[in-house]
C-alpha cells in the first residue's frame, strides 16, 4: 500500500520510540511505578477493524483523543480498557478522595492523562524533525473498540477511501494491572509528508 | 518558615488544578490558591488582586497561556509566572523563555512543584 524503505519504517518506529518513550516517562512520575512499553507497531489498513487492536470488537475501551495539525496531520488516541479507568485515577491522585469524587473525576483526570501523554509524543516528534504541530484540546469517548474511530471530526472522512497508518505502542502498568495502548492515525497524504520529513531528516543526519 | 504567598491556577483542567492545589497546600499550608479555568477568568481574578504565583497552562480554550503570560508579565513584573504544560515543544518553550516567565513540564509533581517553588523563594 505504501512502500517505506526499511529504513524510513526503522526511523519512523525510533520516532514514535522517542516520543512514546518521553510519554511513559510521563506516566509513570505520575503513578510513581514503571510503565512498560512494547516496541511500536506500524501498519496500514483501510479500517480500523483490519488491525489487531480489533480483535475484541465489542470490547468498551475508554480513549482520550487529540488531533494534531502541522505538516502532518492526524489523531493521536491514549485507549485502554474501561473497567481498568477508575483504577489508574486512583494510582494518579495519592491524595484520598471518597469514591463519588473519584467518579466525576475520572473523566477529568483521564483527559488530562491523555493530553500529557499525546502531548509528551507529539511534541518530541515535533522537537526531533524540527516542525511544530498543533494539538487541539484533548476529547474523551467511551465506546466499543470496533467504533472507536468512528468520530466526529476525524480525519478518516473524505471521498476517497482513506488509507490508513496506525502506529501503536502498547503500554503496561504491572502494579496496578492496567494496559493500554497510544494510537496515531494519518490519511495517506499525511503519510506520504511524513515520510518526506523523515527523508530529509536522514538526509540531514547522514549528512 | 516561608513567608504567606498568593498562587493563581489558569488551566482549564480541573483535575490538573487540583492536583497542583495539593501539592502546594500539603507543603506550604497557609498559601492561598485561587483557580481560573480559562484566560478571561484569570483576568477577573487579577483584576484588583495581585498574585506572587501564577500557573498557566498553555493549551485552553480560548487565549492560550503564552498570550495570557505576555498580558500578565508587566502587570505583575515582580511575581513568578510558569506556564506549566504538557506541549514540550521546543517552540513553546523558547517563546515562553523569551517574554519572561518560566517553563514546566507536566506531570505536575509534588517534588517538581515544590522544587521550583523552593528555588523561587531561595532566589527572592
Amino acid at each position: 500500500m505504501i512502500d517505506l524503505t526499511e529504513l524510513e519504517h526503522d526511523t519512523i518506529s525510533e520516532l514514535i520510540n522517542i516520543g512514546v518513550g518521553r510519554a511513559a516517562s510521563s506516566l509513570s512520575e505520575m503513578v510513581e511505578q514503571p510503565v512498560e512499553l512494547t516496541v511500536p507497531g506500524i501498519t496500514f489498513v483501510e479500517r480500523f477493524s483490519d488491525t489487531e487492536l480489533a480483535k475484541a470488537p465489542t470490547e468498551v475501551v475508554s480513549a482520550v483523543s487529540q488531533t494534531f495539525n502541522g505538516p502532518f496531520k492526524g489523531e493521536a488516541m491514549l485507549v485502554f480498557p474501561e473497567e481498568r479507568s477508575l483504577e489508574l485515577v486512583r494510582s494518579l491522585l495519592k491524595v484520598d478522595v471518597p469514591l463519588d469524587t473519584l467518579t466525576d473525576l475520572e473523566q477529568e483526570a483521564l483527559m488530562e492523562v491523555g493530553n500529557i501523554i499525546l502531548n509528551a509524543c507529539l511534541g518530541s516528534i515535533s522537537n526531533v524533525l524540527g516542525e511544530p504541530i498543533n494539538c487541539s484540546m484533548p476529547s474523551f469517548r467511551k465506546r466499543e473498540t470496533r467504533s472507536l474511530l468512528d468520530a466526529e471530526g476525524s480525519n478518516t472522512t473524505g471521498n476517497s477511501k482513506p488509507v490508513l497508518m496506525i502506529l501503536h505502542v502498547q503500554f503496561m502498568l504491572r502494579h496496578n494491572d492496567i494496559d493500554g495502548y497510544v494510537l496515531f492515525v494519518m490519511d495517506l497524504n499525511s503519510i506520504q509528508m511524513l515520510r518526506e520529513l523523515v527523508r530529509r531528516f536522514l538526509a540531514n543526519s547522514l549528512g | 518558615m516561608a513567608q504567606q504567598r498568593s498562587v493563581l491556577l489558569v488551566d482549564d483542567s480541573k483535575f490538573a488544578r487540583l492536583l497542583v492545589k495539593t501539592f502546594i497546600s500539603s507543603n506550604y499550608a497557609d498559601w492561598l490558591i485561587d483557580e481560573a479555568e480559562d484566560a478571561n477568568k484569570a483576568f477577573e481574578m487579577v483584576d484588583g488582586k495581585s498574585y506572587d504565583y501564577l500557573f498557566l497552562d498553555f493549551n485552553m480554550p480560548g487565549m492560550d497561556g503564552l498570550e495570557l503570560g505576555e498580558n500578565l508579565r508587566p502587570r505583575f513584573p515582580d511575581a513568578v509566572i510558569a506556564l506549566l504544560t504538557a506541549n514540550i515543544q521546543q517552540e513553546i518553550q523558547a517563546k515562553a523563555e523569551s517574554i519572561g516567565i518560566n517553563f514546566l513540564a507536566k506531570p505536575p509533581t509534588e517534588e517538581k512543584i515544590c522544587a521550583f517553588i523552593a528555588a523561587q523563594e531561595a532566589a527572592k
